[in-house]
């Protein structure tokens, strides 16, 4: 190599160097079990723990780092429902977003890690127990993305696998809600006698809400905006539904057609104020 | 990072464009309150525009852009009676405001003109001005004071972001860098405005103070929101917030108690 090679090759490295410390650069690999008070051990060992009463376990999934609001969805109904049922309340928070904080602390959404936590509930629960599970992605028919690109995770989560998740938490009383496009096709998934099963749209239409700068889906955003511990079922899902049937109006969408599904034995819950789910 | 006169904070305008376009809900937060006058403050330190009222009502209204949890709700109303207290001014039961205003609001159909669909400022004023009537004949308020939670825009110069009195840091912590010095434009931020109404709704004071900031910049230049669930979850914050929003109005509050345990 010529002392003219050697110059230049020295000069493009050292302005590699430059770039990388000035840009912050790359991110580490995330740890998969989170961190602190949040990381997945951390929740397990609170879910586990006992409460006056039957608990109220909220399973927050959020599946895919392509949009905040997947995160968002899951973080403002776990705050919500926290102050809805108080001491009783348990949750479990996965997430594949996208890192802005310095450590992550959320553990990751895998396949390994809700197989993990859905056997562990099958093995906590008690017989009053409820659960509260929110899945949080884009989707497809009858699939859900599974991404994160820093820890290079790009799958998907099949009807198969969640179906075997809610059968897991059988025969608990089970509210489960399922917020992406096409999210009606995984509906006869996760139904069963005593479920009450929630999808931001027909199996045949696309659901809104899931860009960059969404804070929430549209589904989950109407959601949470008419929980309240003293309104009945029904009136919540009409007040979300109507809801986004205006801000799809708005935006001359023809209509995403949230669905709704009880089971046969939690039919007239739709009368009972969500404080008595 | 760039040094820059500190921003004064700017006088909230109620007929801005972003605010006469947003629709606002109004709701409010149902928390016990003991009532009493806490240390009243010299005379001569009573702020004009509320006059020689004593009591007020005290409300709550959140753009509808935002959701924000009933207990955070309860948890900014009850910074803003706390710091009218200290202040030696008397408030209103937060659940009889609230049912006042429920029945005034079903009764103007949301403040929206029937003619054009749309919201309409006039009935809105004319609303809070009947709220105030109601409130008077049934617990003696003069005056009704409403906190305002609404999405602004905050200036991003030298990687800080500044606005109606507070500045913050632009980049999240995960794509902060020497890059992040250089930041510049323009971010949503999270405000509230107290808005003071007398006689027949009349606006006679209306403050702002930055809450926090509703997105930042994260790696590779995409701007990150932040989550509702963080909106209100540092009562710092909202301490700051309250104090910067009311300081023209009563001055320069005292350390506010610790809020009494349920």
């Amino acid at each position: 190599m010529t002392s003219l090679h050697r110059a230049a090759a020295l000069a493009a490295l050292s302005l590699t160097t430059a770039c990388a410390t000035l840009g912050g650069a790359t991110q580490a690999p995330p740890d998969p079990a989170g961190a602190g008070d949040r990381s997945l051990a951390a929740q397990l060992a609170r879910a586990a723990a006992p409460a006056p009463g039957p608990r109220y376990v909220f399973v927050g999934v959020a599946l895919s780092d392509d949009s905040p609001a997947f995160l968002g969805d899951i973080t403002i109904l776990d705050r919500m429902l926290e102050h809805q049922y108080g001491a009783r309340y348990r949750s479990i928070l996965l997430s594949n977003h996208e890192q802005v904080e310095a450590v992550r602390e959320l553990p990751l959404a895998t396949p390994e890690q809700l197989e993990a936590v859905f056997a562990r509930l099958r093995e906590i629960r008690g017989p009053e127990d409820r659960f509260i599970v929110v899945f949080t992605s884009h989707g497809r028919r009858g699939k859900l993305q599974l991404r994160q690109r820093d820890a290079r995770l790009q799958t998907t989560v099949d009807a198969g696998a969640i179906e075997r998740w809610m059968a897991s938490l059988a025969p608990n009383r089970t509210w489960v809600v399922i917020s992406s496009c096409y999210s009606g096709s995984l509906l006869d998934a996760v139904g069963g006698p005593n479920v009450v099963a929630m999808s931001a749209s027909e199996a045949d239409r696309m659901s809104l809400g899931c860009g960059t700068l969404n804070r929430t889906t549209f589904f989950v955003g109407a959601l949470a905006r008419s929980l309240d511990a003293a309104k009945r079922f029904a009136e919540v899902w009409a007040d979300t539904t109507a809801r986004i049937e205006r801000w799809e109006r708005e935006l001359k969408y023809p209509g995403s057609k949230p669905q709704i599904r009880y089971g046969a034995e939690v039919r007239g819950l739709e009368r009972a104020p969500l404080s008595e789910f | 990072m760039a040094s820059e006169p500190e921003q004064r904070p700017v006088r909230y305008d109620p007929g801005m464009p972003a605010l006469r376009r947003a629709r606002f809900v109004l709701t409010f937060a149902a928390i016990g309150l003991a009532a009493g006058v806490a240390a009243a403050p010299a005379e001569g330190a009573r702020p004009q525009v509320l006059g020689d009222a004593r009591t007020v009502a005290l409300a709550l209204e959140v753009q509808d852009a935002l959701i924000v949890d009933r207990v955070d709700r309860a948890a900014l109303l009850e910074h803003v009676r706390r710091a009218l207290e200290t202040a030696g001014v008397e408030v209103v039961p937060l659940e009889t405001t609230a049912e006042v205003i429920r029945s005034v609001r079903e009764a103007a159909r949301d403040w929206v003109d029937p003619a054009t669909g749309k919201f309409s400022r006039p009935r809105y004023a004319a609303g809070m001005g009947e709220v105030l009537r109601h409130l008077r004949e049934r617990a003696g308020a003069e005056r009704l004071v409403v906190v305002v939670l609404w999405v602004t825009e905050a200036h991003v110069s030298g990687g800080v972001a500044r606005w109606h009195g507070v500045e913050e840091p632009a980049v999240t912590p995960a794509a902060r860098s020497a890059w992040s010095r250089l930041r510049a434009g323009k971010l949503e931020a999270l405000s509230l405005a107290v808005n003071v109404r007398g006689e027949a709704g009349s606006l006679l004071y209306s403050e702002p103070g930055g809450v926090r900031l509703l997105s930042r910049f994260g790696r590779n230049d995409k701007i990150t929101p932040v989550l509702d669930a963080e909106l209100l979850d540092d009562p710092d914050r909202l301490e700051r917030a309250v104090r910067l929003a009311l300081a023209p109005l009563l001055g320069a509050l005292p350390a506010l108690a610790a809020p009494a345990a349920p």
